[in-house]
């Protein structure tokens, strides 16, 4: 197999692979495409206080259920003493906290979620089962009748038939349901009560408790709502406002007949949430979702390094975007620069200085720096030395740059240290050869080159967009290999060719 | 338009460009190892004498420190030498001598120059300071080359040379740099010397360039640039010809000086030669090296054979 041919079936395969592994992440695992998109994350914490008995203590709070176009994050539980973790019970997920020798008195545990929505809520929530007609006693049942009956004359269907009943529930001196609402006090009966009238109209209706998801709500207790089967998914209505709630506007912690919390070796219990709301960038929710659910592509990348790591691996995924403005600008263009890749590691001295400070000290230095060497060619020094002096030499510009900043007030003089010395003194050292040999013309040329270099290479690599979206997406990386192969096998005309070879079109 | 060639027209020209020139002819005909062949002087030298090819005679090598002391005993009855660093490039720490004065050794220039100052010359070479990356090198210690006067009058202060390029034994483009005063007297076509393209053919002047830009006269000398003819073509063609079966190297420039007395004499070879001889021929490269190419493909010719194909197929081209 020829050499081209390699080159075109390695860069296809790397194409492929990094688009692929683009759109798998941004489809199926939802990550932004941007990193500048930001949505909104919903802070749940359930704090459950409970005064233990002394002895053995087991707690646990039922979690909220998973469905589709919701992401709730659970963890960071704050409660010393206790072995925590997710447990699973009758297909219900808990979480629970046991120990064996709490002390007796006042304690309490912690949870704390996190919650999400996609922007499209998928509907694959299955088709309920018809509600059985309840048995009701003799009152009720005549009761039924009549509001049936009433219902039946108005012509209320569907939704306004629950925000009627709502309504009714929440007046006691309702014609209808007045004598029934005497042995419902509690919001449990009422929605009881509910559920049945609307079991007799064929509706499937369920009682859930949860959190209404405002903002800054502080020391709540958990709400009924009603959940009803209208239109093929569930809809959920608050009972107090005889309305319905939006689909991401409350999170359901306990359904039917599971307890919302169960309390083992302890008494006077009371489970509180507090609700925050927070704008963030959507990668970071992206990224602990795809954790969440233990993706691979995931679980095996730079997400799963510690934070301190992970931002020394931001910078250094920025490198190869350095490379390619280099490998354009010599390849493609034709710019001379004085070492190859010397623009790259002054563009990282750069990103810590800022652009024209950064620009001010190189020349500063260098400047010097040239100055002093051009005295000491004329001591005809060994080459090794000789470097060693110009490295010396470039110490001491550094230091006076510093203090003479730190003096005057310029304490951006200081920066000065992040540039790489030795780097530095190679530049030096190349750049006045260059002088002897071709002429100061060629120092200008080699050395705007090298800075110009430089200088666009920072605008790729502080662009916060551009870092946020290839610590995003490093797969990226692959599609820029492919493109740095590409122009590696480039035969074609650079600019400075055309420049160069114009007076042949004279001829 | 903008001080740019259409790329359109470059191509159907056959120019080559940067890209192709790494890419396609030294990456693909010059393999890596063969460069020390060339890249070191001394080597150049010792093959060029397996191969009957004439160089300007090597009188001497100093190889380490020590040497040096013996150095004034040994050029103590020459008058006439010329210093270099084995592995230098682009002319650097080359020391001519053309005059003895006493203790005294005489530059080109008139400047004198002290048995100390030559030592301490040799010394730089050998410590690398002239060549590339540094590296430790030796000093090559040859006979001055008699040049011959057919350039009389072509050239200001220097002496020119003739660049061949050899694309698989077949001299393809040629072209001679005449050093100016802009120039320095380097032979230097960044530096401003004058580029002529010669004719493969016939060995004579075809245009001249002079920072990339057409002229007809040297800017200094005043004389009429199409009246240059390279004396003894045939033989300064089959010289660089020879130099593929020496050097193995497919894409190879060599440099040419014609010696008075022992006609020419191979400089210097290149294996990555410089594209301004396109320029300086108004040609591009492409077309002649693509029937080099087939004819090398489709037999396997001698050295006289090969400049003769040469002068009758690749020169018209």
């Amino acid at each position: 197999m020829n050499a081209h041919r390699q080159i075109v079936i390695i860069i296809t395969l790397l194409v492929l692979t990094g688009v692929s592994m683009i759109t798998y992440k941004h489809r199926v695992l939802g990550f932004p495409l941007f990193a500048t998109d930001t949505e909104t994350v919903w802070n749940i914490e359930s704090r459950l206080e409970f005064k233990a008995l002394g002895g053995p203590v087991k707690v646990r709070i039922n979690l909220p259920d998973s469905v589709s176009g919701v992401e709730i994050l659970h963890g960071s539980e704050v409660s010393s003493g206790y072995d925590s973790g997710v447990e699973r019970d009758h297909g219900m997920d808990f979480y629970q906290w046991s120990r064996d020798d709490a002390l007796p008195g006042q304690q309490a545990v912690f949870l704390r979620n996190e919650v999400f929505f996609r922007e499209v809520p998928v509907v694959t929530q299955e088709k309920p089962p018809l509600p059985i007609t309840p048995e009701l006693n003799e009152v009720a049942t005549q009761v039924q009748k009549d509001f049936s009956d009433a219902n039946a004359k108005s012509g209320a269907k569907e939704k306004n038939l629950v925000l009627k009943i709502l309504r009714e529930l929440n007046n006691p001196a309702s014609e209808h349901l007045g004598v029934l609402l005497r042995d419902a006090r509690r919001r449990s009966e009422q929605l009881q009560l509910a559920i049945d009238l609307l079991a007799m109209e064929g509706i499937a209706a369920r009682m859930v408790r949860g959190v209404l998801l405002e903002d800054r709500q502080n020391n709540r207790s958990a709400l009924f709502m009603l959940k009803v089967w209208l239109d093929g998914q569930w809809q959920l209505f608050d009972p107090r406002e005889s309305s319905s709630v939006a689909w991401d506007g409350f999170i359901i912690f306990q359904e039917g007949t599971t307890p919302l919390f169960e309390v083992e070796g302890g008494e006077n219990s009371s489970l509180r949430f507090s609700v925050l709301r927070e704008q963030r960038a959507s990668f970071i929710t992206a990224v602990e979702a795809a954790r969440n659910h233990r993706s691979l592509l995931v679980d095996f990348s730079i997400y799963s390094l510690p934070v301190a790591q992970q931002g020394t691996f931001k910078l250094l995924l920025l490198m190869p975007l350095g490379a390619l403005v280099v490998v354009i600008l010599r390849n493609l263009v034709g710019i001379r620069t004085s070492g190859t890749f010397m623009p790259i590691l002054i563009t990282l001295a750069f990103l810590q200085t800022g652009l024209l400070i950064g620009l001010l000290l190189f020349i500063m230095v260098v400047g010097t720096g040239l100055i002093v060497r051009s005295y000491l060619t004329r001591l005809n020094l060994l080459l090794v030395p000789r470097i060693a002096a110009v490295l010396v030499v470039v110490i001491i510009i550094y230091g006076a740059i510093g203090i003479a900043g730190h003096k005057l007030g310029f304490e951006w003089g200081l920066s000065v240290t992040v540039f790489p010395m030795i780097i530095l003194s190679w530049t030096i050292e190349r750049m006045s050869i260059l002088w002897d040999e071709e002429g100061a013309h060629e120092v200008l040329i080699q050395g705007g080159g090298s800075l110009l270099t430089a200088s666009l290479a920072y605008a790729l690599m502080s662009n916060q967009i551009v870092a946020d979206s290839i610590f995003l997406y490093p797969e990226a990386l692959l599609v820029l290999l492919a493109a740095i192969i590409a122009i590696g096998s480039y035969s074609g005309y650079r600019l400075s060719d055309l420049r160069r070879f114009e007076p042949m079109e004279r001829y | 338009m903008f001080g740019l060639a259409s790329p359109l027209h470059l191509r159907r020209k056959g120019v080559v460009g940067m890209n192709k020139r790494n890419f396609i002819y030294i990456a693909q005909s010059n393999p890596r190892h063969l460069y020390p062949r060339v890249d070191d002087k001394l080597k150049t030298k010792l093959l060029c004498a397996q191969h009957d090819i004439p160089v300007p005679r090597l009188m001497g090598v100093c190889r380490v420190q020590r040497h040096i002391k013996q150095l004034p005993d040994f050029l103590a009855d020459e008058s006439q030498f010329c210093i270099k660093p084995a592995k230098g490039s682009g002319g650097k720490g080359i020391l001519v001598i053309t005059e003895r004065q006493g203790n005294h050794f005489v530059k080109p220039s008139g400047v004198h120059v002290t048995e100390e100052e030559v030592a301490r010359h040799v010394s730089n070479i050998l410590s690398g300071l002239y060549s590339l990356g540094g590296k430790p090198d030796v000093a090559l210690i040859e006979e001055l080359v008699q040049f011959t006067s057919d350039f009389d009058g072509f050239s200001f202060e220097g002496v020119p040379d003739v660049r061949i390029i050899v694309y698989h034994g077949y001299p393809v483009m040629a072209m001679t740099r005449l050093s100016t005063h802009a120039s320095d007297g380097k032979a230097n076509l960044h530096q401003g010397a004058v580029g002529v393209g010669i004719d493969i053919a016939t060995g004579r002047a075809l245009k001249a360039v002079q920072h990339a830009r057409p002229i007809s006269e040297h800017p200094d000398t005043g004389r009429a640039l199409n009246e240059l003819v390279i004396p003894c073509w045939d033989e300064v063609l089959e010289l660089a010809a020879k130099a593929f079966e020496m050097t193995e190297l497919g894409y190879l420039g060599a440099d040419i000086v014609l010696d008075r007395n022992r006609g020419p004499l191979l400089l210097e070879l290149n294996a990555r030669p410089g594209l301004a001889i396109q320029v300086a021929n108004g040609r591009g490269l492409e077309p002649r090296v693509k029937l080099a190419a087939k004819q090398a493909a489709n037999e396997q010719l001698g050295v006289k054979e090969r400049v003769s194909y040469s002068r009758e197929h690749i020169a018209p081209l």
